[in-house]
């Protein structure tokens, strides 16, 4: 299959006149040798800076996954076992009232030869209320 | 050339794609600073920037290049689109200064030929529709066929054609002084 010829815009004279003009007169320069040097140097420059572009968010990225697995690590507590943990705990001195709660809550401790003397000096219905606390 | 071939191949990496690519700017470097120049304006110091943030980008992107345009083809489209990214920078930047700093200085006081017939021609390319002024830089000032342009734009050929006659018809009534003598412009 024969290719259509490239297409090309036909001008008058007057128009080919004025576009021929404006391509002229409407250039930069040529650069010399010594710019082109110059030229180049700098988009290799560009070019370069471009890749320390790209590889400074994958560096910072990873620089701060780092850190952030180091700062975890250093701040969270470290797993213990429940018997260490509760070990470690410094024992509370008893206080009176604790020692008297831990009487009134002993299972085996029977009442005192005073105290059930006292229960039978009581009124019956202050009898039966002790004996709904104290005795079990 | 053979550097700008071997780009076009898909296997080029490493060294060897460095090297190609240093072969494809000397051979385009010229060509795309000329176009850079001419898209915005006639500003010395933007073209070389837009040619060559487009040089790097092509550089990044050489590795996805497929092939299915030509490599000139697909550098020129990412030049073009950098100039256009370049013209809405500068339109903020010159409403800024323009509220607080008055009128911006000659972008290229020390370009060659006339200053005074550059600034004229480059106002009256203002005055063209983005499309309009691509269109014309890219078929008339810079030679390239309407296919290739369209391609370059990413538009029908129809729409190209249609772009250069509003183009030129315009630049007709403004310029058309520029037609006769030599010192006609001036």
């Amino acid at each position: 299959m024969k290719r259509a010829p490239e297409t090309r815009p036909e001008l008058d004279c007057q128009d080919a006149r004025l576009v021929a003009r404006l391509a002229r007169e409407y250039a930069p320069r040529p650069l010399g040798p010594a710019e082109r040097e110059a030229f180049d140097a700098r988009l290799r420059a560009r070019l370069e800076r471009r890749r320390l572009q790209l590889l400074v968010p994958a560096l910072a990225t990873a620089a701060g996954a780092a850190l952030v697995f180091l700062v975890g690590r250093g701040f969270a507590p470290e797993p213990q076992p429940a018997e260490r943990l509760a070990e470690a705990r410094p024992a509370a001195a008893p206080t009176p009232a604790a020692e008297w709660e831990a009487l009134l809550y002993a299972e085996d401790v029977p009442l005192a030869e005073s105290e059930t003397l006292d229960a039978r000096a009581l009124p019956a219905d202050y009898v039966a209320i002790s004996s709904l606390i104290l005795e079990r | 050339m053979e550097g700008v071939a071997a780009l076009q191949a898909t296997t080029v990496a490493g060294a060897d794609l460095e090297a190609s690519f240093e072969d494809f700017v000397a051979s385009h470097r010229e060509r795309a600073r000329r176009l850079a120049w001419r898209l915005v304006g006639g500003d010395d110091a933007a073209a070389e920037d837009v040619t060559q943030e487009a040089l790097a980008k092509a550089f990044r992107g050489l590795q996805s290049f497929r092939g299915e345009a030509s490599l000139s083809t697909w550098f020129y489209r990412i030049l073009v689109r950098q100039a256009h990214s370049y013209r809405r920078w500068r339109a903020v930047r010159e409403t800024w200064h323009g509220l607080w700093e008055g009128d911006a200085p000659d972008p290229a006081p020390q370009a060659h030929g006339d200053p005074a017939l550059r600034r004229r021609i480059a106002r009256a390319l203002e005055t063209l529709t983005t499309p309009q002024r691509d269109a014309f830089v890219l078929v008339h000032l810079e030679g390239w066929t309407v296919r290739e342009t369209a391609e370059i734009l990413g538009k029908a050929e129809g729409t190209v054609k249609s772009h250069l006659h509003r183009a030129l018809r315009s630049l007709r009534r403004q310029l058309g002084d520029l037609a006769g003598d030599e010192g006609d412009g001036r």
